[in-house]
């Protein structure tokens, strides 16, 4: 019998340790992955579970893997239609790779972008969801990185690789804060990607150092309130991980799933009666200026306490392009729920919402 | 010869099922706490295959997966005491014969279905992770075509018509589609145009491919512009039907073997009123 | 939001109460003030879940299962005090007051009905996984009382005790259900079996441990009273790998808040 034992534990073993040098190296990053080779390609998972090679410019790519799906490395063109995911790219000293985007000059804050598009090195794609795609194929980028799955056939057909950055379900905050070593291999910017993920991770740190001893945990929600439904971010986003982590109550803890998750009306009155503050993504631009307009907009839901005797703030317009600054994001967020925490300190990124 | 045999009395040995059972009970409990801590590590099975998956997400954070590695060494395990186990006891069965009535004989081979089901839906489950074709995110344009991963049909977009909901009752869904019939042509090499309809829960077969919708678009009466668009799920899975057969004939077994029970148990209480 | 909605929480409230005051009924005797009790709650119930379905169809809201459970399990209470074992029943009438009342602070009803439950197959699936995990829990309330020796020992129990057929019914409707399950999945997203959430763990955890006492049961590997043990041991594990992860945060009834 000890025999039987013995060689089951040996076939095992040899099974794992046949398993041991299949990969190098192989790190996933919430929904993301990047898996490196000994021959400097990559192979990335993208935000839809795609898969796509990068290859070193000159070495012959993979047998099998179509061009649609392949992308020399380091990339000398980028396109893209993320604001996020261009504001990285300045963490990865890569931005003057960016060619085309979409969106008029006046909705950039990045000044190389801005600058680019006036004098003419950048190139304007139109509107995402009319885009110039004559422009796109005189640019020929060697990827663009979209939040939007439905960018795929035309790309596919226009042989530009394409990136789906975003997921569905939503980022948490680890996955926030490494999402940069996932664009690293496209621009060999791993020191840069190192070099951000240290400083957001050491801001956090110090958030929650803050945040250790102080007793009282003021309530939070973070959602959007439309005229006939609510949307909140979930527990398992970044946002609610750092409300947490700077010392708040969350009040959308035990609510999973998506990014943006519309919830039954009832379940957000309920806890936002409770609530001593709420973060939402609607602001002036799209018509929600003040307290009023939002009470106004959906009457089901205006009784809520921030609405009334709370807080309630809005991201700033710079906000969404500034993912390269997202330990000072992390910081506001952080003196948002414990002012008493950062005496002086003036918000950067949000700002609250009026009454009236 | 000798420790063939004794690994042949092993394996269908009562007590190891037992075992294994309860070792899997105490290995799928902790994956469960382990699954909540990175859910995102195991979504992936969804879409690769299961070497695919072992070899990066399982082996690089084995400090979570651990638990699956375990788990399918168990089950391997559990495959094996059910085979070996089942092949005695049912010589065993065959070998003495019937003693009560034909029915009663043949109620008997109940567990046995079960057991011998068991190994074909797991069986399937291999087949279908190890050589299946598992292709996610094929979209596919209104009006446009694009190819069946791996072969030479085409699938083409002709509309997406959605029934949307005007009610009250369903305040929630007031505007946005209940039903949605997204129409497929299925073009052959040779031109042959075949028309489907697909929606969600509801797939369509073609050719050894199933083809199910993951995604689409518009999805309500006033959306923001975007291209109308479907979001294909094509699969090849040549576990699906044994995987299904193996449900079927697991089904089977376990209703005879409750009928079983309830007769005896039946009997048993009519002796006794009896007695 | 529809006028109506407020109302699924509070009859499952009343439910919940209703089923609070049978259980203090059987504390204090009151057989017939316990019946009338046990059948108010399940009349509130029933209202609730239907409702609730009322106000989803042809679609399902998740996390449904907690309200049900309270239901199937009254269903049983009643059957195992017509059937002549009101001991039983009693302890029955008790758990299901616990379930209830989890269900009632513990709500997890917040999610809007999704578009891939409009199937027929997803709303026979509930009810059936409900039934398996209802026989479960009675087959733990009667090993209790088979380890306490307070069995009531009709003949028929002498031979099998009442929890392994409970066991059994338990099983094979659970297995039904998850048959159902794996065919709703493979229509709705592609593959029997998904790995989207962790419950796919926990609910094959529960299978295996209740065929793992079907084992025990049919070849006799244990005593009865060590069957007992296992069977009671199931109720935690029903409890922490299917029961809470369908809860959710705790919450005070409007009309109490």
């Amino acid at each position: 019998m000890k025999r039987i034992i013995v060689m089951a534990w040996a076939a095992l073993l040899i099974c794992l340790a046949a398993i041991a040098p299949a990969q190098a190296s192989f790190e996933a990053i919430g929904p993301f992955s990047v898996e490196s080779r000994d021959n400097g390609t990559f192979v990335l998972t993208d935000g839809i579970g795609r898969r796509i090679h990068l290859v070193p410019r000159g070495q012959k790519p993979p047998p099998g893997v179509e061009e649609k799906n392949l992308v020399r490395i380091p990339v000398k063109s980028v396109a893209t239609d993320s604001w996020r995911d261009t504001s990285l790219f300045l963490a990865l000293d890569a931005i003057d790779k960016v060619k085309a985007v979409t969106g008029k000059p006046e909705e950039w804050i990045i000044p190389q972008i801005r600058d680019g598009l006036h004098n003419g090195s950048i190139v304007s794609l139109g509107q995402r969801h009319g885009m110039d795609y004559e422009q796109l194929v005189k640019i020929k980028p060697d990827v663009f990185f979209t939040w939007d799955e439905s960018m795929i056939p035309m790309l596919d057909e226009l042989g530009i690789a394409t990136v789906v950055t975003n997921t569905d379900l939503a980022r948490d905050l680890d996955t926030q804060i490494r999402f940069v070593r996932y664009l690293a291999p496209f621009f060999g910017s791993f020191k840069q990607a190192d070099q951000y993920v240290a400083k957001v991770r050491a801001v956090l740190e110090d958030i929650k150092a803050k945040a250790n001893g102080v007793a009282a945990k003021p309530k939070v929600i973070w959602g959007d309130v439309y005229s006939k439904r609510v949307l909140v971010e979930p527990g398992n986003s970044w946002a609610a991980q750092i409300v947490q982590a700077a010392g708040g109550n969350y009040l959308f803890n035990d609510v999973a799933g998506d990014t943006c998750l519309e919830i039954a009306l009832e379940r957000f009155y309920s806890s936002g009666c409770e609530a001593d503050m709420m973060i939402t993504y609607r602001t002036p631009r799209q018509g929600m200026a003040t307290k009023a307009r939002m009470k106004a907009t959906n009457i089901t839901i205006a009784g809520i306490k921030p609405l009334s005797v709370g807080k309630v703030f809005y991201p700033l317009q710079h906000y969404s392009q500034s993912a390269d600054k997202l330990d000072e994001i992390l910081v506001d967020l952080a003196a948002m729920i414990h002012p008493e925490l950062y005496p002086g300190f003036e918000l950067r990124y949000f700002v609250e919402m009026p009454e009236d | 010869m000798k420790s063939v045999r004794a690994i042949w009395a092993l394996l269908g040995s009562a007590a190891l099922s037992v075992w294994l059972l309860l070792g899997l009970v105490t290995v799928l409990c902790c994956g469960y706490y382990l699954f909540e801590v990175a859910p995102s590590l195991y979504e992936p099975l969804n879409r690769l295959l299961l070497w695919d998956w072992i070899v990066s997400y399982g082996w690089h954070n084995l400090s979570n997966t651990w638990w699956f590695l375990l788990f399918l060494v168990l089950l391997g395990l559990l495959v094996a005491n059910t085979f070996v186990c089942t092949c005695q006891k049912v010589a065993a069965l065959a070998r003495h014969g019937a003693k009560g009535s034909r029915l009663d004989f043949t109620l008997r081979f109940s567990p046995h279905v079960m057991h011998a089901a068991f190994i074909i839906i797991l069986a399937s489950h291999l087949i279908t992770y190890v050589l299946g074709l598992n292709a996610q995110n094929n979209l596919v344009l209104l009006g446009k075509q694009s190819a069946i991963p791996g072969s030479d049909i085409m699938v083409r977009l002709d509309s997406i018509k959605s029934d949307i909901y005007e009610g009250e009752r369903l305040a929630f869904l007031k505007g946005r589609a209940l039903t949605q019939e997204i129409a497929l042509s299925l073009i052959s090499p040779d031109g042959a145009v075949t028309r489907k309809t697909l929606a969600y829960n509801s797939p369509i077969w073609h050719d050894g491919y199933s083809i199910h919708l993951k995604n689409y678009y518009p999805k309500a009466k006033t959306s923001m512009p975007r291209r109308p668009y479907a979001n294909l799920i094509i699969r090849r899975d040549p576990g699906v039907k044994t995987f299904f057969l193996g449900t079927a004939v697991f089904a089977v077994g376990l209703l005879a073997y409750l009928w079983q029970a309830l007769r005896l148990h039946r009997q048993r209480a009519s002796r006794e009123a009896l007695a | 939001m529809n006028p109506l909605s407020p109302w699924v929480a509070h009859f499952f409230q009343a439910g919940a109460l209703f089923y609070l005051l049978a259980a203090a009924a059987v504390f204090l005797k009151g057989r017939l003030a316990a019946l009338i009790l046990l059948g108010l709650a399940l009349a509130a119930n029933l209202l609730s879940i239907s409702l609730k379905l009322y106000l989803s169809w042809p679609m399902q809201s998740p996390f449904q299962e907690p309200f049900w459970l309270p239901a199937a399990m009254a269903v049983l209470a009643l059957g195992t005090y017509k059937r002549g074992r009101p001991v039983l029943a009693k302890r029955l009438v008790v758990l299901t007051a616990v379930l209830a009342l989890i269900a009632a602070l513990f709500p997890n009803d917040y999610y809007l009905p999704f578009p891939r439950s409009h199937t027929i197959v997803a709303h026979i699936f509930l009810p059936m996984s409900v039934a398996g995990k209802a026989c479960f829990y009675a087959a733990g309330a009667a090993a209790l009382m088979f380890l306490a020796r307070r069995e009531e020992t009709l003949e028929q129990d002498r031979a099998r005790p009442l929890f392994g057929r409970f066991i059994v019914w338990g099983f094979v409707i659970f297995t039904l259900s998850l048959f159902l399950a794996e065919i709703w999945s493979y229509l709705g997203w592609a593959s029997p079996v998904i790995w989207n959430n962790a419950t796919m763990t926990s609910t094959m955890a529960v299978w295996f441990y209740y065929g793992c006492f079907l084992h025990l049961y049919l070849l006799r590997l244990w005593s009865a009273r060590r069957r007992a043990w296992f069977a009671l041991a199931g109720v935690p594990l029903l409890v922490v790998f299917t029961l809470l992860p369908e809860t959710g945060g705790f919450k005070w009834p409007e009309w109490l808040s």
